[in-house]
């Protein structure tokens, strides 16, 4: 899966910390997530979302081979 | 709290201390095996040892998120296999030993396990390889965590092997300790392939099944570890050995338990609600 969480972070102009404050995780999780590296549950994904005021399908995306 | 546990648990196995006057009278007479006078030197040093590991280990993080939580399950699943793998290693090399007599060997054994040090490193050494583990995986990166699957041995032909096995292990105990046979080597095998089976695939391996499985883990340490503090204070000397040995096989027995019966009640709920949607229709 992968996402594009730095990008909607630079748009609306808000640090990993900003997030992950505003969403109670830590500012490495947003990091590891922001890699790739985790797929995080589907509540943290809505969380997500809905701090950039946008659906989950437009930050996250299913990859061939998922 | 560990670390005074640790000093005194080493001066207890290294150099018998005990504590003076810390101890009472239980029997009237010493009877073999069962001495009148008991110390509690050593009860103390592990529950300090077992207390303090455990509350590191599983005392929360700073920021506690779903993915530190999920690190953390991921890392005790995988020091269990760890701990088991060392044990594996140390009973090869002890038949090996057995079959060859060298004497390089038997010293090795002899300088880390002599006697029963070995089932005493046992008691903690799942808590000290999980927090190892834990640590390097949350501070390898300074930005990131790092993220390892755990890898599972196919369901075929491994569960079986596993199950068999298994089972037939633990016949075998029961019928020569029936017998007042000599089950020692029986039973110091059995965790092995116990660990096959909790390593082994299901037929349809999923996220959900993944996520009971380290559920279970979590909670088959817990109970674990609240056994033996409880084993701790209810069994002095000689029982006490009965107890180390058994904690070999404690952590996957209770694992295989609780994995099973909650897979069992899941799909007994699922076909209930198969059925449902068919009336539905």
């Amino acid at each position: 899966m992968k996402n594009t969480l730095r990008v909607e972070r630079a748009i609306k102009n808000i640090t990993q910390a900003d997030l992950a404050e505003a969403i109670g995780v830590s500012r490495q999780t947003i990091n590891t997530i922001e890699s790739n590296k985790y797929v995080p549950s589907t509540v943290l994904a809505l969380k997500i979302a809905r701090v950039f005021g946008k659906p989950v399908e437009a930050i996250f995306e299913l990859e061939d081979g998922d | 709290m560990a670390l005074p546990g640790f000093v005194l648990g080493y001066m207890v196995v290294y150099n018998d201390y005990k504590i003076p006057g810390f101890g009472m009278q239980l029997r009237e007479q010493s009877q073999l095996f069962l001495p009148a006078y008991e110390n509690f030197t050593n009860e103390l040093a592990l529950t300090l040892v077992v207390g303090g590991l455990v509350f590191i280990a599983f005392s929360k993080q700073k920021i506690e998120d779903e993915l530190t939580a999920n690190i953390r399950l991921n890392a005790l699943y995988w020091a269990i296999l760890a701990n088991y793998a060392m044990y594996a290693m140390f009973l090869i090399t002890a038949a090996i030993n057995n079959v060859l007599q060298l004497r390089l060997i038997e010293n090795a054994i002899e300088a880390i396990a002599g006697g029963f040090t070995f089932m005493t490193y046992n008691l903690f050494t799942p808590l000290v390889i999980f927090m190892a583990r834990f640590y390097y995986l949350l501070y390898k990166r300074n930005d990131e965590y790092e993220i390892k699957t755990i890898r599972f041995l196919p369901n075929k032909p491994y569960r079986l092997i596993g199950q068999t096995l298994s089972v037939a292990f633990a016949v075998m105990i029961i019928a020569q300790s029936i017998k007042r046979e000599d089950i020692t080597w029986l039973f110091y095998t059995l965790p092995l392939p116990m660990l096959i089976w909790v390593f082994s695939k299901e037929k349809q391996e999923d996220e959900y099944i993944g996520a009971i499985r380290l559920d279970a883990m979590q909670l088959s340490v817990y109970a674990n570890y609240i056994i033996l503090l409880i084993a701790n204070f209810a069994f002095y000397s000689t029982d006490f050995l009965f107890v180390m040995a058994f904690n070999f096989v404690t952590i996957p027995a209770i694992f295989l338990i609780v994995f099973h019966y909650r897979l069992y009640k899941i799909r007994k709920s699922d076909v209930a609600s198969a059925k449902s949607n068919l009336n539905l229709l």
